[in-house]
């Protein structure tokens, strides 16, 4: 009965076997349950922030960005480096499109839509300067996390990117995902690294050397093991999902989880002696992942860091 | 047709979205049945992967991969399911049998008996693994892209499922000829 060929034999035809039409009512109970859903808007997909913060956190979060977008010109914000050292701001289109634009995750100070050229970061700690092609949106500008991405869900498909400093690794230690630094974890280029490869929710590829801008780093992708079960619910209350990171802010901020349905690709560079991730957020299921990611790589290949911080 | 449903379900049309699935529903349905082998358990996974396909439908950017993020999602609650049912039953030592009633016409009872157990034995992935590849006709690069693991990986896993499901059979086939001799 167990020979190779024979049991493919008998799978095919034991799974030919059994129910194969759903009960109408199931699609009927379906739509009632999508009415009472909405869905989400297509850049919180990729990781959550913030969600499950108290909401006197979340408070002190956004008053600490307004009060650093009111105070432009001089001050620093949660250890970072002075914005008189930071290249010019945004053009003048950008600035205004940013009026009318809602940032990503409850944040302030993302310039929104991107004209075509020469942009900067305003708040990111670490400053940059890059360059994109039309199509682009800054949907996050805060001292911890620069993020872009390309506009409208009918676009093609290109990971969106984030980049990402003040990284702690997080500690998964509940379905509810608090962001709670991992102790006896550094944050160095290596550390992370090594904590994605021997992480047990993680399928990870071979690290590479990599570099940005003359600065140094490795670059490693990875997908959510599907064995891997535990669940992160301000991600996902069905699908399992791992927590990675969170940041060393006092309290942390940040807590980045990865769904099942995500293929990541961390670049991971030591910046005048501080660990940066630039993330490309795509789908596991893409066909050729090269492909999607060139476009958000070339955005990414023109980023010149700046003095500050 | 199907590219104008998706658009108008990627901007909240819901009955776009229902019409979109109800032509799916069944092969959908029939693989989360035989991932899990219980009919309300894969009504209810399938329902579970229909709502989190709408809510993050906006995140689909590759409408020819629609159904291929579909039956990724569904195959990803089942094995979450499996993985909790399996938790609720690690102690007991006869797990029910929820197959067909209908008297099977390929197999022998026997046969699909001990098929149900040993199917029953295996991972929840070496589940899936198998269903992927026997029902819905998966090569391994395809069952690569659904769990979001390299080729090679899912060839490996696919070996090591059909091993695990010989190995229980094997098992199974032991006992009942042991128990026949001393009976």
């Amino acid at each position: 009965m167990t020979h190779e060929r024979d049991l493919e034999r008998l799978l095919d035809s034991w799974f030919a076997d059994g129910p194969l039409v759903v009960a109408d009512r199931v699609i009927d109970d379906t739509a009632a349950r999508i009415a009472r859903q909405g869905q989400r808007p297509a850049w919180r997909l990729r990781s959550w922030r913030f969600s499950s913060m108290p909401s006197q956190l979340r408070l002190a979060v956004v008053v600490g960005a307004l009060l650093v977008a009111a105070l432009a010109g001089g001050v620093f914000f949660l250890g970072g480096g002075s914005r008189s050292s930071r290249a010019p701001s945004a053009p003048p289109s950008a600035a205004a499109s940013a009026a009318a634009f809602d940032c990503a995750a409850e944040t302030t100070g993302c310039a929104g839509p991107l004209a075509a050229g020469s942009h900067a970061t305003a708040n990111f700690a670490q400053p940059f300067e890059f360059r994109v092609p039309g199509g682009w949106t800054n949907i996050r500008d805060i001292p911890r996390t620069y993020g872009l991405e390309v506009s409208g869900v009918t676009a093609g498909p290109a990971p969106p990117i984030q980049i990402m400093t003040m990284i702690a690794v997080a500690d998964q230690r509940s379905r509810q995902c608090e962001p709670v630094a991992k102790s006896g974890v550094g944050s160095s280029v290596d550390a992370i690294i090594a904590y994605v490869q021997g992480h047990p929710g993680l399928v990870s590829s071979a690290p590479v050397a990599a570099s940005l801008d003359g600065y140094t780093g490795r670059q490693i992708d990875f997908t959510v093991d599907p064995t891997w079960d535990q669940i992160c619910e301000p991600v996902d209350a069905f699908r399992p999902a791992v927590l990675m990171l969170t940041d060393t802010g006092t309290p942390p901020g940040r807590a980045i989880a990865y769904a099942s349905d995500a293929r990541v690709r961390w670049v991971v560079l030591d910046v005048n002696g501080k660990t940066l991730i630039v993330e490309y957020a795509g789908d596991a299921f893409w066909a050729d992942f090269e492909a999607n990611v060139a476009p958000a790589k070339q955005v990414v290949d023109t980023i010149h860091f700046l003095p500050g911080s | 047709m199907d590219r104008e449903l998706l658009a108008a379900a990627q901007h909240g049309d819901e009955a776009a979205f229902v019409d979109l699935i109800r032509g799916r529903s069944n092969r959908l349905f029939a693989t989360a049945y035989r991932i899990l082998r219980d009919i309300d358990g894969a009504e209810d996974a399938l329902q579970d992967a229909l709502v989190i396909a709408w809510r993050d439908l906006r995140g689909l950017r590759d409408p020819d991969r629609f159904d291929a993020w579909l039956t990724r999602l569904l195959v990803h609650v089942c094995i979450a399911e499996a993985t909790r049912e399996r938790r609720r039953t690690a102690n007991l030592r006869v797990l029910p049998i929820d197959g067909p009633a209908a008297p099977d016409e390929l197999l022998p009872i026997a046969d699909r008996d001990l098929l149900e157990r040993g199917f029953r034995r295996l991972t929840p992935e070496q589940r899936a693994i198998l269903v992927l590849h026997h029902f819905l006709g998966y090569a391994p690069s395809e069952i690569a892209e659904t769990l979001g693991i390299p080729p090679g990986t899912a060839r490996s896993r696919l070996f090591h499922a059909h091993r695990a499901m010989r190995a229980a059979l094997d098992a199974d086939t032991r006992v009942v000829l042991e128990g026949g001799r001393s009976a």
